[in-house]
This record gives structure tokens, C-alpha cells and sequence, in this order.
């Protein structure tokens, strides 16, 4: 995916009300080894990373809100701490204010600049500091304010006034995390990402582990906080309706990769990437149509992202995969081809099992192994096969499936591959909706 | 019609060493015969352990201390209409009152419970085939005699005790539990029963296992099945496979489902009527129709107000002011739990309101006195009365 800027840099007359970047990123990558011993190395044993991020590219503006939306394992988290630095990237740039930080030795400067909030506030605030030690730590860190002959009553005075703005009494400064509801401690934390009046702050999903009325408090703390002191914010969430309440632009992740970016409105109103689209409609609604509302949910699972799919990765999974040009098939049709081929190739048919299943329903009457197999190849298409398919297509697949009763996997893989080769294996789609069925 | 399941001031305390803790107070509702009766709440409200005392499976110090759950069984309750004539009212009889042979009986074959972790329901070092299956198998036993607990086929000899100490329903689980246990996960939705039967919890997935779960709970013909937090657990594009499951079983089977989550969507996809839990208490129970068209409690109000939309452009959200109130007796007033964060708080809620029917809807009830009278600013609490 390349750059993307926003439609507002783009105006003609020249005024450019948003649009100039704070934050670059550009191919970023976040491989984690195996943790392999030399001796399971010397021993062959392969090493696999998971490749929790996988070139993304992004932008945010200054004073923008962008959202990283995806499920759980999509690598969203790693995306925002390997933006800051957090975790050393294993390949791509990161290009703050200007700054390829991932070049710059010394990080201090943008450190005071970049901050992040946590998830679980219980676990990110040390139990034994009291609250407001907690929020001076940047400002000793950073030596703030730098020259100044009375620091500490500085600092003190900086730690009351963050407590007061962030909807907490200056005198509960002396007091320990235990002593403190979830919310509260949520605004602590956002009182020390905001210690040393950053620019830019990664919030990784900072309202998750609280109530929906609490949640609330902390997402117009938030808003106000970002009028307020000019903050960029990367909003990190799986939660859409959080999302598209606070985000300006919205980038969707799915499996280390970003699928779709668009403006906020834009995404939620005209989503392009079936993955879009099939997450905006999974989120049950508040309100009382929401029972009749036909839902199709998507099926299977996300794939390891040790070994993701080749060319787009939502293809397993993708309701409106793309069938080779010359093949008259429906769509719920091709679907079912590229399953049974997917089950092929991760060596997924349960072959010996049915096998064992119809030999024991056959054996009272005569034990045909010929026979045999022919019913064990029905029986697995019957299985697998959910929908009709055209004559020549069903027969393919049924030969598919007699070469896999004869321990033949790689022939009927290599033959089904010949026959049923989707652009979406082949090519890894790239631009702001990474997906084939949208021209750019 | 009359309910399938009547729950009448159920309560349940914690006697902890810190002091006693009021987890449900008073919860009543009715459910009628295949409906969704879901309960919603913030963390802490009491939801959970409400289920948990609707079959008496509150552990220690917890205990139900006062309340009935009746539950219609017409052959029971003529059975033991002479011999335990309190737990009997018509064709319903009372789990909390019958007497504990009874109870078990019942419970293990009308009621089913899901909960929300799949991962740590299951046990890791058996199959999960094996595992659903046991329930089968326990169901066919319990229906065959139902004074029998968990007996094992006798037998010793060191092969026997190596055998049954690895895999401890070897001798107990049927061939044709077995079958079964395969058909149920086929009915949930696993792709493949077969093999998948064979496989260890840890090789399914989140989903998988949740799907699972549900198909142990189907292994009798259980009438109400009770399921905890059932998709929280799950991202949302499995939730919704998951929902979409339960609600064709529901259909299928003519399930009673008592639904517990804190997901409004989720309560506005899956269920008949509602019940809003705050502190242990029910503060607003209706339809669906009840709630969201005319919420009374302003606690009701107050969630749908700080849910985001995904539909709408924002507006700005309603949060709740303040936090969810200790629950110790102690530390709790003889007030409207929620006067402390309500903005329209008045003198009245200084005493304890009592559970009002609102807005004319026979079915809909509000424990607040703005079900009975209109808000009167006048009456208002001055602004940080509570603040001490």
C-alpha cells in the first residue's frame, strides 16, 4: 500500500486546513522468532516466525484521530508499539515530524513527544507508587522543567493540575492504585501520557477493560483532551462503535495487514473490503430493529499467522473470492471448491476416519474394497460439499477427493490448483482497499 | 401463558471475612415456555451470580439465603404434593424447597449452563468428543434412574487403574454415547464432527470450543438453559456465528434461554424481555420494546445513552457519572442504590424504592419512583449531596 493522504491535503486553492503528517509509517514489519535452541536448529527444525505485522503503511495528520480496528491476533497492538519504538521493527520506517526515528540512535526527544496509554490500567500503574509518583516519573525522567531552580514544587504543582484535568481531586495524588476504581486509574494513565504535554499518543484500547458507562466518561475525556492540548491520537480498538465515535479515518487490519483505510463516515457508510464489510455487519446493533436484521456470518477462522495464505489473506474466509474468468460458477459454489481445496492442502480430510466409519457400517454385508472406496469418496463429498455444483466441477472435485482416499494429496492439490487458480492467491492485492474487486 | 420458570425474590449473600456482601437482592422474573429472558449489567451488578442461584450452584461463603425459583413440572409436582407440600404451587415446584434428591434430579436434566471461557471449561487432557459425550452419558444415566449419581463400571488390576487414571470416562462413556456426541457437534456447527471429536480443546479454536460447550448442554432435552456471558469471550465475527447457533437451537430444540451479558446488542439481537441489573438488584425489567422505546429507570437511560452507534455520525455519548457502588452491607444506605450517580435524583430516593409497574406495559416494572410520579426539579437533590 502506498502513502495515502487524506482528500483535505489535497485542495486546490492551496489552504490546507489538515494534511500535514506528524506520523510516517512505511512498510513496517514485526516478525517474532520461534525462540529455536541452537540444537533444534542443528536438528532441522524450521524456524517459523509469526509475522504479526506484515507491511503496513500509514499516516496521520496532526490533530487527527486514526483507528486501527481488527479482531483479536490481527497484530494491531504491535502496530502502535513498534511505532513508538516500543518493540525494535524488523523491517519498514517510521517517520515522525519529519524524523526517521527508526534511524535516530537517541530516542529522548521523541519519547517526551510520542506517548502511549494501556489497555488494562491495573496492570500498567505500579501497585506499590502512589498514583501521583506514578504521573511525575515522565517529568523526572525527562528532567522537566529543564534550568528550573525550585523543580520539585514545579513538578508537584504539574502532577495536581494533571489529576485536576484529567477529572480526579489533586489530593488523592498520595494515594495507591488498589485504592482506585478501573476509570480512575484509566484517567491516571492518561494524566502521565499527557506529564510532558506529548504531541502524539497511542492509546491501545484504553477503554476496554472499563463499563460501557464508564467508557463513556473516558471517550469524551479523551475528545476534549485532543481539542484541547493539539494531540494526535492513533486509537487503537476492536470495538467499532468506539471507533467510529472517536476516529477521523479508520484503517482495518485483518492478519498483520491493513485491508481498508478510509474517513470514518466513508468506511461505515460505504465499506469496500468484503472484510469490512463483513465485521461492520457482525456487531450486534442497540435497537430494536437488530432482531430481524439478516446477519451472514463469515465462516471459519483466522488462519496462523506463522503460515498466512498466499496472495490476499482474507481469501480462506472471503465470501466473494474471485473464480477464474473462464468458470461459469456461483459464488457460493466457488466458495465450496476453495474450501475442500484449502482442507487439501493443510491435509485436513478426515479420510482414514470415514474410511473406518462406512468399513464398519459394510462389514456385516460383503466387504467390496473397491466398493469400498467409491462409497468413502461420496461420503466425504456429501461432507464437504454443502451446495450443487455444476456437473463437470463436481466431478473434479470428486476425482480430488478419490486421489486423497489413496493417499494421493499432492495430486489432487497440484490437479484442483490447475483447474481452480483464484487471483486472489496469486496476487497480493495492495492499495487504500487491498482488495481485487475494487479497481483503484 | 403460564411461565415456564417464576423467580420470586431471590437472593444471594456473601459471608466473607471483610463482611457480608449483597450480591442479588430481591430479583424477581417471570419466563415463559421457549422465550429469551436476558439480564444486562456493568461488571460487579450481579448478573452472573443470578444465574449461578437460579440453580444453586453458588459456592462458598455465597449462599442463597432467601427466594424461590418454580419451575413447571406438572409429574413432579403431583408426586410430591403430600410429602413436601411447600414446594409445591399447582403444576410448579420450587428448587430451592425440594428436597436435595429431587432438586439434583431436576437439575441436572431440565437446566444447562454455558459459560463465558470455553478454555477453562473444558479439560485439557481429555478429548473433547470424550467430554461431550460424558455428558451424554450422564444425562442417559440420570434419566434411567434418576436416584443414580456418577457410577463407574467395576473393576480392578493395574491395567484397569492405569487405564481409567489417563482417560477417566474410558469405562463409563458408551459407543452410543459416543454416536451422539458426534451428531450434537455436527447440530452446533463444528465442521467435520468426526475427526474434530478426536481432537484435544487446545487444537479448537475460541469459537469451536464455545459451539462446543452449547453441544454439552444439548446432550439432554434440557427445557432451560442458563448461559453465562456466552460470546464475550469471542471476537465479533465469531460472536455472530455463535448467536446465530444458539438462536437456530433455541428455535429447533423450544429452549427457555435465561441470556446473561453486558452487550446491549447483544440483548437487542437474542432476546423476549429484559431485566436490568444494578447493585444486585433489578432496577428495570421488560420487553425489549419496554426498554428501548421507554426506558423508565434512569440507569436504563443512562446505558443506551453510552453505547457508541455504529449507524449513527457521533453525537456526543451520556456517560454515568461516578462508579458502581460497593455492594459490602455495611457500607450500603437504606437509598436508591443508583441516587448517587442519577441525574435526576430527588429527596424521595432517600428511601428505598419498591418495584413499580411503568408505563402501563403489564410486563414492564421499574424499581424507581419516576415509574410512579413525573421528575420535579424542584424536589431535585442539591448537586454533591452524595460527595461525603
Amino acid at each position: 500500500m502506498s502513502t495515502d493522504n487524506p482528500p483535505e491535503s489535497r485542495t486546490d486553492d492551496g489552504i490546507v486546513a489538515h494534511g500535514e503528517p506528524l506520523v510516517e509509517v512505511s512498510g513496517l514489519k514485526k516478525h517474532f522468532d520461534d525462540g529455536l535452541s541452537l540444537l533444534d536448529r542443528l536438528l532441522g527444525a524450521e524456524q517459523q516466525a509469526v509475522k504479526a505485522v506484515d507491511g503496513v503503511d500509514f499516516t496521520i495528520d496532526k490533530g487527527e484521530t486514526l483507528g486501527l480496528v481488527g479482531e483479536s491476533g490481527c497484530g494491531k497492538s504491535t502496530v502502535g508499539e513498534t511505532t513508538l519504538q516500543l518493540q525494535t521493527p524488523t523491517d519498514g520506517s517510521v517517520t515522525f515530524d519529519g524524523t526517521d526515528i527508526t534511524e535516530q540512535g537517541d530516542l529522548t526527544e521523541f519519547r517526551s513527544r510520542a506517548q502511549i496509554v494501556f489497555q488494562d490500567p491495573y496492570s500498567s500503574l505500579d501497585p506499590r507508587m502512589p498514583v501521583g509518583r506514578s504521573i511525575r516519573q515522565p517529568l523526572d525522567i525527562h528532567d522537566w522543567p529543564q534550568g528550573a531552580s525550585d523543580k520539585m514544587a514545579r513538578r508537584r504543582d504539574r502532577v495536581a493540575e494533571l489529576m485536576e484535568r484529567v477529572g480526579l481531586s489533586a489530593d488523592q495524588l498520595d494515594r495507591y492504585p488498589g485504592e482506585f476504581s478501573g476509570g480512575q486509574l484509566q484517567r491516571v494513565g492518561i494524566a502521565r501520557a499527557l506529564a510532558l504535554d506529548p504531541d502524539f499518543i497511542v492509546l491501545d484500547e484504553p477503554t476496554s477493560a472499563l463499563d460501557v458507562s464508564v467508557q463513556a466518561q473516558i471517550l469524551n475525556l479523551l475528545s476534549e483532551l485532543q481539542e484541547e492540548f493539539d494531540l494526535t491520537y492513533l486509537f487503537i480498538s476492536h470495538d467499532l462503535g468506539v471507533i467510529r465515535y472517536i476516529c477521523d479515518r479508520i484503517a482495518v487490519m485483518y492478519l498483520g495487514e491493513i485491508v481498508e483505510i478510509a474517513p470514518a463516515e466513508e468506511l461505515f457508510t460505504n465499506p469496500q473490503h468484503p472484510y469490512t464489510k463483513a465485521l461492520l455487519e457482525s456487531v450486534p446493533r442497540v435497537e430494536l430493529a437488530e432482531r430481524d436484521r439478516d446477519i451472514d456470518p463469515l465462516s471459519g477462522d483466522v488462519p496462523s499467522p506463522r503460515n498466512p495464505p498466499s496472495g490476499c489473506r482474507f481469501r480462506t474466509r472471503c465470501p466473494e473470492i474471485i473464480p477464474p474468468e473462464d468458470l461459469d460458477i456461483s459464488q457460493d459454489g466457488f466458495r465450496a471448491v476453495m474450501d475442500v481445496r484449502d482442507r487439501i492442502e493443510r491435509r485436513e480430510v478426515a479420510a482414514e476416519k470415514v474410511r473406518d466409519l462406512v468399513s464398519e457400517e459394510l462389514a456385516e454385508d460383503d466387504p467390496d474394497e473397491s466398493r469400498l472406496d467409491s462409497l468413502v469418496t461420496d461420503r466425504l463429498y456429501e461432507r464437504l460439499v454443502p451446495v450443487d455444483l455444476p456437473g463437470p466441477v463436481e466431478e473434479d472435485l470428486r476425482e480430488a477427493l478419490e486421489l486423497v482416499v489413496d493417499e494421493g494429496w499432492e495430486a489432487a492439490e497440484t490437479m484442483l490448483r490447475e483447474e481452480y487458480q483464484s487471483v486472489c492467491e496469486t496476487d497480493h492485492p495492495t492499495g487504500q482497499v487491498a482488495c481485487h474487486l475494487v479497481e483503484e | 401463558m403460564e411461565p415456564l420458570l417464576r423467580v420470586e425474590d431471590l437472593t444471594t449473600r456473601f459471608f466473607t471475612e471483610e463482611g457480608q456482601v449483597n450480591a442479588v437482592e430481591k430479583v424477581s422474573f417471570d419466563v415463559a415456555g421457549g422465550d429469551v429472558f436476558g439480564i444486562v449489567g456493568e461488571s460487579g451488578s450481579g448478573k452472573s451470580v443470578t444465574a449461578l442461584s437460579l440453580v444453586d450452584l453458588v459456592d462458598s461463603p455465597g449462599r442463597v439465603t432467601d427466594g424461590s425459583v418454580w419451575f413447571r413440572q406438572p409429574e413432579m409436582a403431583e408426586r410430591i404434593a403430600e410429602d413436601q407440600p411447600e414446594a409445591v404451587d399447582g403444576e410448579m415446584v420450587d428448587l430451592q424447597q425440594l428436597n436435595s434428591r429431587e432438586r439434583r434430579a431436576l437439575r441436572g436434566s431440565e437446566f444447562a449452563l454455558i459459560f463465558q471461557d470455553p478454555m477453562s471449561s473444558f479439560n485439557p487432557s481429555i478429548t473433547v468428543g470424550e467430554q461431550v459425550a460424558e455428558a451424554v452419558e450422564v444425562q442417559k444415566r440420570a434419566k434411567a434412574n434418576p436416584r443414580a449419581l456418577r457410577s463407574r463400571t467395576q473393576g480392578f488390576g493395574l491395567g484397569k487403574f492405569l487405564t481409567t487414571s489417563m482417560v477417566p470416562t474410558v469405562d463409563y462413556v458408551s459407543d452410543e454415547a459416543h454416536a451422539r456426541a458426534v451428531e450434537l457437534l455436527d447440530t452446533v456447527g463444528i465442521p467435520d464432527p468426526a475427526a474434530r471429536a478426536t481432537e484435544y480443546p487446545h487444537q479448537f479454536s475460541g469459537g469451536m470450543l464455545q459451539r462446543a460447550m452449547i453441544a454439552q448442554a444439548l446432550a439432554t432435552e434440557t427445557s432451560v438453559l442458563i448461559a453465562d456471558e456466552p460470546t464475550t469471550a469471542l471476537d465479533v465475527t465469531i460472536q455472530a456465528q455463535v448467536l446465530q447457533t444458539l438462536a437456530e437451537i433455541q428455535d429447533e430444540h423450544d429452549m427457555t434461554t435465561v441470556l446473561i451479558t453486558h452487550n446491549l446488542g447483544v440483548i437487542a439481537r437474542m432476546c423476549d424481555q429484559v431485566g436490568v441489573m444494578y447493585a444486585g438488584e433489578f432496577v428495570e425489567r421488560g420487553t425489549l420494546e419496554d426498554l428501548f422505546e421507554r426506558p423508565t429507570h434512569p440507569y436504563t437511560e443512562g446505558l443506551l445513552g453510552s453505547s457508541p452507534s455504529l449507524d449513527a455520525a457521533s453525537q456526543r455519548l451520556q456517560p454515568i457519572e461516578g462508579n458502581v457502588p460497593s455492594l459490602f452491607d455495611e457500607e450500603m444506605d437504606n437509598r436508591c442504590y443508583f441516587a448517587d450517580r442519577c441525574p435526576k435524583a430527588m429527596h424521595e430516593c432517600l428511601t428505598k424504592p419498591e418495584t413499580y409497574d411503568a408505563s402501563g406495559s403489564e410486563s414492564h416494572s421499574a424499581r424507581c419512583y419516576l415509574a410512579t410520579q413525573e421528575y420535579d426539579s424542584a424536589d431535585a437533590l442539591p448537586e454533591g449531596y452524595f460527595d461525603d
